[in-house]
């Protein structure tokens, strides 16, 4: 009876590999390009486009400066050729563009594309309280919301325009979680990055909505070097959401963004994160390279940065949201699925820094590997000399599905405090022939029963997203799972 | 005159003992054991010691190695002072092999010739004379890893015992490795090599026991290889209780075929500088393996248990279980790796690490991880680090037991739950005398 199982899993597999990638779409739309390569004068370039005041421009040279001198890192558990980073485009951005202060300006095509992705941009028809900053490429196409939001004193745009309209905050936070020298694509992203949101929450404000970043890259052999920044002002709240898609193409894509939070005094953001980059086909040719760096500091006491992720797409993923918990009594969460299929790697995981007094974090972490892929946690938990009372609790989990996928733990625990309780606990397993002849016993069949397990697995992440990215988020996995049984 | 800290320069020292070596060879250069030497000493030489920026030494400070002198001349020994009496385990009813700074000496040596089935066999200045049979075992599993401190015993060591264990044998009576190392002349570094075969269904309980005398600092940089052949079972139990200037670096490599079984923990309870190397490959179906450990680490001291098991083969069973406590401005480092490769079906690893820090100046860093690449399997890692339980604490308190006397009892309990692994009752009995007497000084 087994083998007759195998048999219908691996049918099952393989109508899986074909599926195709539901967004992988291309918009016809004229481009603007910089011309390809790297060098000073591309971003020069990138900077006059962006009208930038000169301490952005000089910023972005000191950071290409460094950039230069740098190295790939090399230790993750990923393997990509040498990328050439002359070999792309450093800014691309739609042509019409007209002034984005109504939708009408907003070039009907890119509307289209937003539509067909389910993000769509026109307020009237929109039902959700969700505010949207879409970019596409290099530029934002529309925000939406922002005169409501900008009545509560809630800044919400995009960063392009953060650097005119509130020079002295970008100037001020930009670079102050994540330094341009942090590391490789860090600095990359520094010295190019086009695009992003800004986000800034006055003092004891709770925003009323959630907001919302879509990312999709749309050109061709182009990189996106989005960069966000969210600063949660004294005894605020916000909750934010970021998706992303991608055409499918051939060739493999960059995308090196960085997203910096800062929490004040009883702050609380919230980030949740869909990541759907195309993911290459089943022969693992083409998709994006999701090398990403996000980390927040909770900078005054008593606050709260959690990060929840669902991590389905990118060809390589390369990223690990982080907190740095430097008030007392402050709070960092990471909550993740990471789902893997054919030739895709994930190598994803968080770090919690703990730095004052009483500081807690909690780590879940959901690793689905399919097909041939390979995928690692790798997470670090730090408890410095002075942080009194510090609490860690980690759980990675890791399902395999099939017997050509790894998965794979790498945490970090480093502890030099003596009143510190740190409990990491990992495990590794597959779905069992017993739960799955359970259901279908019950007249369950094997698909439905997996994806029901697999829903159950990862609902301790799943619960913390938004309802309405639950959802999508629920769709994705369902879609990547079918039938992937082993 | 300016006093400052002289710096040396080991990677040279090891080069100009190579190279010493070699001057004496003669014929025998390019024997295929001296190739294994010298293929050895160039992949030391080629990548030097390891920085903290190498991820398998990230814990692990090597820059004392450069601020000692090392002495050659080692060989004026005076051993009719030695009282073996004197050192702590050897109440152990057992059969004891010496080495004394890397040399077997016959005369402390228990006569083995009585024992039905057990071969102790010593071979010296292995560069000229050769390893005799063993040449198909010697280097095998050392020469599979990029390890600095094995490449270096390979390329340095001239001395070779070997505890070999006749196929169905079963003996009853305990072995004993004693390692003496004596510096009375400058810094030692020595390099003892060991060979273990454990033939077919053979069963075999060894204690390994290191013992620096002298004033100066002991590097002691060992090297053991385990083959266990189908259906063979092994008791290794190393005990690293040694003086305050000593320095070791341990790799031991097993080699399990099927249905063996392997016992080995490491018992760190005393020594500036501890860093063990753990590595074993479960070849074959059914094998089961236990590693145990403990460490109690103060004043400045350093230890560092680094396991990599690799599970090559389905069916088998392997558990990892540390403890560890860290006081005063001990650190204690635990890095374990499960390995379960792509045909290890139905493989159940586990490993567990459960650390106590007792002071802000103490470090514990832990990184268990698990690579799997098979899908039918179990495996489950656990660490933890915390201070002692106030409820406990509160429990024994009420009963008017004193705090220090009631931490002790605590701390006690906590690595004892790991001795009483040992499957030797007057070792553990042994062990745990030890231990109190190391708990006083927290």
């Amino acid at each position: 009876m087994a083998e007759e199982v195998k048999d219908n899993d691996q049918l099952l597999i393989e109508e899986l590999a074909n599926q195709e990638y539901k967004y992988g779409f291309v918009t016809d739309i004229e481009q603007e390009y910089a011309p390809k390569g790297l060098n000073e004068d591309i971003i020069r370039f990138i900077s006059a486009k962006k009208n930038e005041p000169e301490f952005m421009l000089n910023w972005r040279l000191k950071a290409y400066k460094f950039w230069l001198n740098m190295k790939d890192p090399l230790w993750a558990k990923v393997n990509f050729p040498q990328i050439d980073y002359q070999d792309s485009y450093y800014y691309a951005a739609p042509k019409k563009q007209g002034n984005k202060q109504t939708l009408e300006d907003v070039d009907p095509e890119i509307l289209k594309t937003y539509e067909k992705l389910g993000i769509p941009l026109t307020e009237q028809k929109r039902l959700q309280g969700i505010a949207v900053d879409a970019v596409m490429d290099s530029v934002s196409v529309a925000t939406t919301f922002k005169d409501k939001l900008s009545e509560m004193g809630i800044i919400f745009c995009p960063i392009s325009e953060a650097v005119h309209s509130h020079p002295d905050l970008v100037e001020k936070y930009l670079g102050s979680v994540v330094p341009m020298t942090d590391n490789y694509y860090a600095a990359l992203n520094s010295a190019v990055f086009s695009d992003g949101s800004f986000v800034y929450i006055p003092k004891g404000v709770r925003c009323p909505m959630e907001l919302s970043t879509y990312f999709r890259i749309n050109a061709q052999s182009t990189g996106q070097f989005e960069r966000t920044l969210i600063i949660a002002d004294e005894g605020s709240y916000v909750s934010y959401l970021e998706g992303c898609t991608a055409p499918m193409r051939d060739e493999n894509q960059l995308h090196a963004a960085v997203v910096e939070l800062v929490a004040h005094k009883n702050a609380e953001i919230k980030y949740s994160t869909v990541q759907n980059w195309y993911p290459g086909d089943k022969d693992g040719k083409g998709g994006i390279y999701n090398f990403v760096t996000k980390r927040g500091i909770c900078e005054g006491d008593n606050s709260k940065i959690s990060w929840t992720q669902v991590e389905t797409g990118s060809s390589i993923t390369w990223k690990y949201p982080s907190c740095v918990l430097k008030g007392d009594n402050s709070v960092g969460e990471f909550y993740s699925v990471a789902m893997t299929n054919n030739l895709q790697q994930a190598d994803t995981g968080t770090k919690m820094i703990h730095l004052g007094k009483n500081t807690r974090s909690r780590i879940v972490s959901k690793g689905i590997s399919a097909g041939k892929s390979d995928n690692s946690y790798r997470g670090l938990v730090n408890i410095t000399k002075n942080a009194d009372n510090a609490r860690n609790f980690s759980q990675c989990d890791s399902l395999l599905l099939g017997d050509k996928c790894g998965a794979h733990t790498f945490p970090y625990l480093e502890i030099k405090n003596k009143s510190a309780t740190v409990e990491h606990e990992a495990t590794t397993s597959k779905i069992s022939e017993d739960i799955i002849f359970y259901l279908n016993q019950r007249g369950i069949a094997t698909e439905d029963a997996i994806a029901l397990i697999v829903n159950g697995y990862a609902k301790e992440v799943l619960n913390q997203l938004p309802m309405e990215f639950a959802v999508e988020a629920q769709k994705l996995l369902a879609i990547s799972l079918e039938g992937s049984v082993g | 005159m300016e006093n400052t800290t002289i710096k040396y320069d080991f990677k040279e020292y090891v080069k100009s003992q190579f190279e010493k070596l070699q001057s004496t060879l003669n014929g025998s250069v390019g024997s295929e054991l001296n190739l294994l030497r010298k293929n050895a000493f160039d992949k030391f030489f080629l990548s030097g010691l390891p920085t903290l920026k190498s991820e398998n030494w990230k814990y692990t400070n090597l820059a004392f190695l450069n601020k000692l002198s090392f002495t050659d001349s080692y060989s004026n020994v005076d051993l009719s002072k030695l009282e073996t009496s004197k050192l702590f385990y050897n109440s152990l009813k057992s059969h004891k092999i010496y080495l004394i700074n890397g040399k077997l000496d016959e005369n402390l040596s228990s006569n083995f010739n009585s024992v039905n089935g057990l071969k102790i066999e010593y071979f010296e200045n292995i560069s000229i004379n050769g390893v005799g049979d063993y040449a198909n075992y010697y280097g095998k599993l050392t020469s599979m890893s990029e390890h600095p401190f094995a490449n270096i015993n390979t390329a340095l060591a001239d001395n070779l015992l070997v505890v070999n264990i006749s196929p169905g044998v079963i003996i009853e009576d305990i072995l004993q490795i004693i390692n003496i190392n004596i510096s009375n002349e400058g810094a030692l570094l020595t390099n003892p090599r060991i060979l273990v075969i454990s033939g077919k269904s053979s069963s075999a309980k060894i204690v390994e026991n290191n013992y620096t005398l002298g004033d100066f600092p002991v590097v002691r940089n060992l090297v053991k290889e385990f083959y266990l052949e189908e259906n063979a079972h092994l008791n290794y139990y190393k005990i690293q209780d040694d003086s305050n200037n000593s320095h070791l670096f341990d790799f031991t490599h097993a080699e399990q075929k099927r249905d063996s079984h392997l016992d080995e923990a490491a018992i760190s309870i005393n020594g500036k500088f501890v860093r063990n190397d753990l590595r074993s490959t479960l070849d074959g179906e059914n094998i089961e393996s236990h590693y145990y450990g403990i460490f109690i680490v103060g004043a400045n001291d350093f230890v560092d248990n680094h396991t990599f098991v690799d599970h090559a083969k389905p069916n088998s069973y392997s558990n990892e279980n540390y403890r560890g406590v860290a006081f005063d401005k001990g650190t204690g480092v635990f890095n374990g790796k499960i390995m379960v490769r792509r045909d290890a079906q139905k493989t159940n690893a586990y490993q567990s690490n459960k650390n106590v820090l007792l002071s802000d100046s103490a470090t514990i860093n832990t990184k268990p991880e698990l690579e799997i690449y098979a899908d039918d399997v179990k495996c489950s890692h656990g660490a933890t680090s915390g201070s002692i339980d106030k409820t406990s604490m509160f429990y024994l308190r009420q009963r008017g037991i004193e705090k220090k006397v009631a931490e002790r009892l605590l701390l006690f309990a906590f690595v004892n739950e790991v001795v009483n692994e040992i499957k030797i009752e007057q070792l553990r009995e042994l062990i745990d005398l030890r231990i109190e007497e190391k708990l006083l000084n927290i």
